[in-house]
């Protein structure tokens, strides 16, 4: 084979593995495509290669959905105030750290030993909602299926959330800083108010009042956030996006036992009340699922949600099993 | 090791080698509209070698060395007999590549990075590809709202996989302004 084909064929491998991605991309492969794919890619190693290399361009790319600008109430674009990220060094973090392992050494009699921190747990169930007040003056809402563990005193404030979403308004104490450790890294606050959902690798901070810091594992620089702003942190990044006060307080209408959406898909918005509900919505159909849906809605009322469907949108619901089935 | 890790493995310490293994193929292969191709062989060598002894305790040194001798070996394989040409590539000798930047990229820029890299695409494919990534809308409220066929959605959306790839993977820090290393040549416009 001379060098101009096998250019050739190396550009046509690659537009095969492109085709085969924009095809999943458009809807779930049936189980003759899924075997043909895997046929293809275990065909010959560059096949497989030029597959890996575009698919993992593709994935990242969902990150762009970072800069998509909510709706504001009457369904127009929020005006952003510009893509802002402030970074700063650590500074008087290490004065926290300090902090802890003078504690350390008093405790272990001056052998320095790794000083395990112990968090009391509280959870909520599906559905659940529990505000807790704490030592300091600050107060923690956990939100539906919620779990975090709390430990703060006079020396330190930290809480993890190990599952679930928490809004936290922090009493100032500029000595003391507030942490609040999650998937992807940690934030840290010297008194202002936010809320911190853990969506597994992911941890989302929306703020609502004040100034918080987002520290991601594995990064020196932090990303300063303030009212309005949202930050999606993994290990390794964090991007900010400038919401605006008002959505940012759309987002947390849980507080108020309600959910807030403004044009979203159905897919999405069932998404919602089955964080809060046992009796999960199961959407039927791609046409159904993608129904745009706005409103405000009691969280924990899913048969009203429901029977709505079914007389707004003349859907067929269905009572099965103990869910509820929504279909064209 | 399994296949799951063996894909993980390519895609966390071999792609990010792109844009400086692509600049070693430029810098030593007679003709650019090769390096695609040399590329994707050295990538399919790299798989296969993994499959066959496990991954390289050194993936960098190893990416390079691979290269090297695959251009060697093209050389003896073509029969083109360019004595200066084999010679000045078998010089190169086991040295890594010094000006590839090897720490991970930093994320903080990665959303800038996608922006950018967006921003590159032609018009339509751009505007499909914002739509569905943005936007979140399926490929199927892409069409309505732009008013094409879901076949030609999907097809911007396969052109655009590719672009992108390039950007994402053929350019690093510091990399010259020239938009990817493809390493081919671009086709016209959308």
């Amino acid at each position: 084979m001379g060098q101009a084909e096998n250019n050739h064929r190396a550009e046509a491998i690659e537009e095969r593995a492109a085709a085969w991605l924009a095809k999943m991309d458009r809807a779930d492969l049936n189980e003759a495509e899924r075997a043909a794919l895997e046929a293809w890619m275990s065909e010959d190693a560059r096949h497989r290669v030029a597959w890996l290399r575009l698919h993992a361009a593709w994935s990242r790319t969902r990150r762009l959905s970072a800069l998509k600008i909510p709706l504001d109430r009457k369904n127009r674009p929020v005006r952003r105030d510009g893509f802002r990220k402030a970074m700063r060094k650590a500074g008087p973090m290490g004065q926290a750290a300090a902090g802890v392992t003078a504690c350390a050494l008093l405790l272990a009699g001056g052998h320095f030993a790794q000083l395990q921190i112990w968090g009391q747990p509280h959870t909520t169930e599906v559905g659940g909602r529990m505000v807790l007040p704490l030592s300091d003056g600050s107060r923690v809402e956990l939100n539906t299926d919620t779990r975090v563990r709390i430990a703060v005193n006079g020396l330190r404030r930290v809480v993890w959330v190990d599952r679930g979403e928490a809004f936290f308004s922090v009493a100032p104490d500029a000595n003391n800083p507030f942490l609040v450790r999650s998937a992807g890294g940690h934030v840290r606050v010297v008194g202002t108010r936010f809320s911190v959902r853990r969506i597994s690798e992911r941890t989302v901070v929306n703020v609502s009042e004040g100034r918080v810091e987002v520290a991601p594992e594995g990064e020196r620089d932090r990303v300063s956030a303030r009212r309005g702003d949202r930050v999606v942190m993994m290990s390794g990044s964090a991007d900010l996006v400038h919401l605006g006060g008002e959505a940012v307080d759309d987002e947390l209408s849980w507080r108020q036992g309600r959910l807030l959406f403004r044009s979203a898909p159905l897919s999405q918005v069932a998404e919602g009340f089955n964080r809060y509900n046992t009796r999960k919505l199961r959407i039927q159909g791609e046409g159904v699922a993608q129904l745009r849906i706005g409103g405000a809605f009691e969280a924990s009322n899913v048969i009203s949600f429901a029977s709505a469907l079914q007389e707004t949108y003349g859907l067929r619901v269905e009572i099965r099993d103990g869910d509820i089935f929504v279909s064209e | 090791m399994d296949k799951v890790q063996r894909d993980a493995w390519f895609v966390r310490e071999v792609l990010p080698l792109e844009a400086a293994l692509t600049r070693f193929f430029e810098r030593h292969w007679r003709s650019r509209e090769d390096v695609f191709d040399l590329r994707q062989e050295l990538y399919a060598k790299l798989y296969e070698a993994a499959s066959r002894n496990g991954l390289p305790l050194n993936t960098k040194a190893f990416a390079f060395s691979a290269a090297r001798n695959l251009m060697i070996d093209r050389v003896r394989r073509d029969q083109i007999i360019s004595i200066e040409f084999v010679a000045d590539l078998e010089s190169i000798g086991t040295a890594v590549d010094v000006s590839a930047s090897d720490r991970q990229a930093t994320a903080r820029l990665e959303l800038g990075r996608l922006r950018s890299a967006l921003a590159t695409l032609p018009p339509r494919c751009r505007e499909v590809v914002r739509l569905r990534r943005i936007e979140q809308l399926s490929q199927k409220e892409v069409a309505a709202r732009m008013g094409i066929t879901e076949d030609t959605v999907e097809r911007q959306v396969g052109k655009g996989i590719r672009l992108l790839a390039d950007q994402i993977f053929g350019r690093d820090e510091a990399a010259s302004e020239k938009a990817g290393g493809s390493g081919r040549r671009r086709r016209g416009a959308s």
